[in-house]
């Protein structure tokens, strides 16, 4: 006998996650070097591919988080390493000071310090909201080889401005990505992303990234406020802004590990 | 004509027994069938609307569509004051929903919070109950957690264990909070209870950030009956077109088009029993006609009309249906009666939310009496027509000379 429906909220969990900027750079589309792409999407890609890539980083960034029922900034902390090793703590507000991701692989771990609790992510949270924002889980766990994973083509859309260039990428088959394809807004001056779509198999328009503020960050110029909106509920949208970026400082293991995520500080 | 078909009656005393034993015992039958149709019907309902649902819930606008942690009942005590004041509420009892990811040691999961306030949730939906491991939540907000079967199986956890759970509360903040698990919850739903996460009302608030407010009160009812009238009462009292009142056929509805299923194929053990009936009216008094096809023929032969011996015939059916209406629902009633006190036995009891389901009760209403009858007279009637037409129709010459 049916019982009456299981009440379920769209309650994001919000999970902290590591610096989902990174990922989402690093996501814009690369050229696999092959097929169709010409030469100049190749390079262009490739430059675009390299802008937030390095060895490792380390950044303090502001996040807002605005919905239809509250608005709310968190200040983090993050370092990186590879592709593969982040971990973030959450500096204010004072009710989550503390809170920490530490991300290893495909793996998540959080950190609550007020239930002094580790709790691993299960599989079955990862599309659910990080932090409360737009992003979701699985956007800061998924690595994507970029040269390797998408096809790319230069697009020309209907209104098209003059000085950008539009670069359409879907991933190759059988890849665990969940968009049928991106299509990407590149400046031609400077090779500066300007903003990025995102489309679900039926081809409808789910998110949209939006970069700008360029600003100079060691040697890099790159864009350093990032939005991300998405395109099927209203009023809702996270913004992050970089306050401090460095490239390439030295990070140790120690700072990747379950025991700094469980340190208070 | 009546008089006549009266003496008929009684003349054949054997036989006009025969045909309104059929009538009567086809009857009798129906009206428990009936009984025990709408017995276990309620029952089902009772059964589920009373383990959690209640018969009426009270909503936020909206919600119900599209359930939000925002969707709320503000001030849910003077709501429920309110609704406690309005005449046929039995019981009421708020209700907070979240979900979340709940932890024991180094086991998580996603789990579905309700936050309740126990000696409501007691009075409306015995969930003591459903308790078969640990003891009571705190009657105060304590840290308190009861959880499903099913989760705990999946934590590993059992009372005594500390559970950690995490969400986000209204305010958008990220809520995680520790609490002590002091139960272990069957409620009957084994789905439910995979993923099921009790709170006392005031603790799930505080880490929601939803303070006095609610996501449902359930409401029930003393009789299914009373619904539609209770739920038009607590509307009037709350006159609030924030808040939506539903009963249990609109927020319920999936449970409720299957009980309707239900009922229909209960229809077609009438039918059953409307063809017995009416087999055994046409046989007997099939009987009787070609029995009396003389007497037929003389009363033809001394000028009785076609048309008056057709309406004989179906009058001395109709009064011996009308007999064996009266007679049994007299039986009827006493049968009835004795079996919504005692009821059948199942052969083997089950349990549902901690409620021990054993026999089927038998329920009472007019609809057992109206249902038989229209039955018995449609059915006689129906069949009468054939052995009164074949009656109006006798050759007098012939039927007197062959017989």
């Amino acid at each position: 006998m049916k019982r009456h429906r299981t009440r379920r909220f769209a309650v994001p969990i919000s999970i902290v996650g590591c610096i989902a900027v990174y990922w989402l750079a690093a996501c814009l589309p690369a050229d696999g070097g092959q097929g169709n792409a010409t030469a100049e999407v190749q390079t262009i890609l490739k430059r675009i591919d390299d802008l937030y890539r390095s060895r490792s980083s380390t950044a303090e960034i502001t996040m807002t988080i605005i919905t239809p029922n509250w608005q709310r900034t968190l200040v983090l902390r993050g370092w990186t390493r590879g592709q593969d090793r982040m971990f973030v703590r959450i500096l204010s507000p004072l009710k989550e000071q503390g809170v920490g991701t530490l991300k290893i692989g495909n793996e998540m771990w959080n950190y609550f310090p007020k239930t002094d609790k580790v709790m691993k992510l299960p599989p079955s949270m990862m599309m659910s909201s990080w932090m409360g924002s737009d992003f979701t889980n699985d956007d800061l766990v998924k690595e994507y080889k970029l040269a390797d994973d998408f096809t790319s083509r230069l697009v020309r859309p209907e209104k098209a401005e003059p000085g950008v260039i539009y670069i359409e990428s879907r991933p190759k088959e059988g890849l665990p990505i969940i968009w049928d394809k991106t299509i990407a807004a590149i400046r031609e001056s400077d090779l500066i992303p300007l903003w990025q779509d995102f489309f679900d198999e039926r081809g409808t328009l789910v998110r949209s990234l939006r970069f700008g503020e360029v600003k100079k960050f060691g040697t890099r110029n790159v864009p350093s406020v990032m939005e991300m909106i998405p395109r099927t509920k209203e009023g809702y949208k996270t913004v992050i802004r970089y306050d401090k970026l460095a490239f390439d400082v030295p990070l140790g293991d120690e700072i990747f590990s379950l025991r700094n995520l469980q340190s208070q500080r | 004509m009546s008089k006549m078909a009266l003496r008929n009656i009684f003349r054949q005393k054997r036989r006009s027994l025969l045909t309104s034993l059929t009538m009567f015992g086809g009857f009798v039958l129906v009206m428990i069938a009936v009984g025990m149709t709408d017995g276990s019907f309620n029952g089902m309902i009772d059964m589920f609307t009373r383990n959690s649902m209640g018969h009426i819930q009270v909503h936020a606008q909206g919600y119900l569509d599209k359930p939000s942690l925002h969707k709320v009942i503000p001030d849910y005590l003077k709501v429920g004051q309110k609704i406690a004041g309005v005449e046929g509420v039995e019981a009421w009892t708020p209700r907070v929903f979240s979900a979340g990811l709940s932890s024991v040691g180094d086991k998580t999961a996603a789990a579905v919070l309700s936050g309740i306030d126990p000696s409501l949730e007691n009075k409306a939906v015995n969930f003591d109950k459903k308790i078969y491991e640990g003891r009571p939540l705190a009657a105060g907000p304590a840290k308190e957690t009861a959880i499903g079967r099913g989760l705990a199986k999946t934590l590993k956890a059992k009372p005594g264990d500390a559970l950690v759970f995490v969400t986000q509360g209204a305010d958008g903040s990220l809520a995680n909070e520790k609490y002590l698990i002091v139960a272990l919850v069957d409620s009957g739903n084994e789905v439910a209870d995979r993923s099921s996460l009790f709170l006392h009302i005031a603790d799930a608030q505080e880490l929601l950030v939803l303070d006095g407010k609610a996501h449902e009160i359930a409401i029930v009812a003393p009789k299914l009956g009373k619904v539609a009238k209770v739920k038009r009462a607590v509307e009037a009292a709350l006159a609030d077109p924030r808040l939506s009142v539903e009963p249990w056929q609109e927020f319920a509805r999936g449970f409720y088009l299957a009980m309707q299923a239900e009922n229909k194929e209960h229809q077609v053990s009438l039918i059953v029993f409307f063809i017995i009936v009416a087999v055994g009216v046409l046989n007997t008094t099939l009987m009787s006609v070609l029995e009396r096809r003389r007497e037929h023929g003389l009363l033809k032969a001394l000028g009785t009309r076609p048309g008056r011996l057709f309406r004989m015939i179906l009058n001395e059916v109709l009064l011996m249906a009308l007999a064996s209406i009266a007679i049994g629902s007299v039986v009827g009633t006493a049968a009835n009666l004795y079996l919504s006190r005692h009821g059948f036995k199942f052969s083997q009891g089950f349990t549902f939310g901690g409620m021990v389901y054993d026999r089927l009760l038998v329920e009472i209403s007019a609809r057992c009496y109206i249902i038989p009858s229209l039955l018995v007279l449609a059915a006689a009637l129906l069949v009468a027509i054939y052995p009164a037409l074949k009656a109006a129709r006798t050759d007098a010459a012939r039927s007197i000379r062959y017989t």
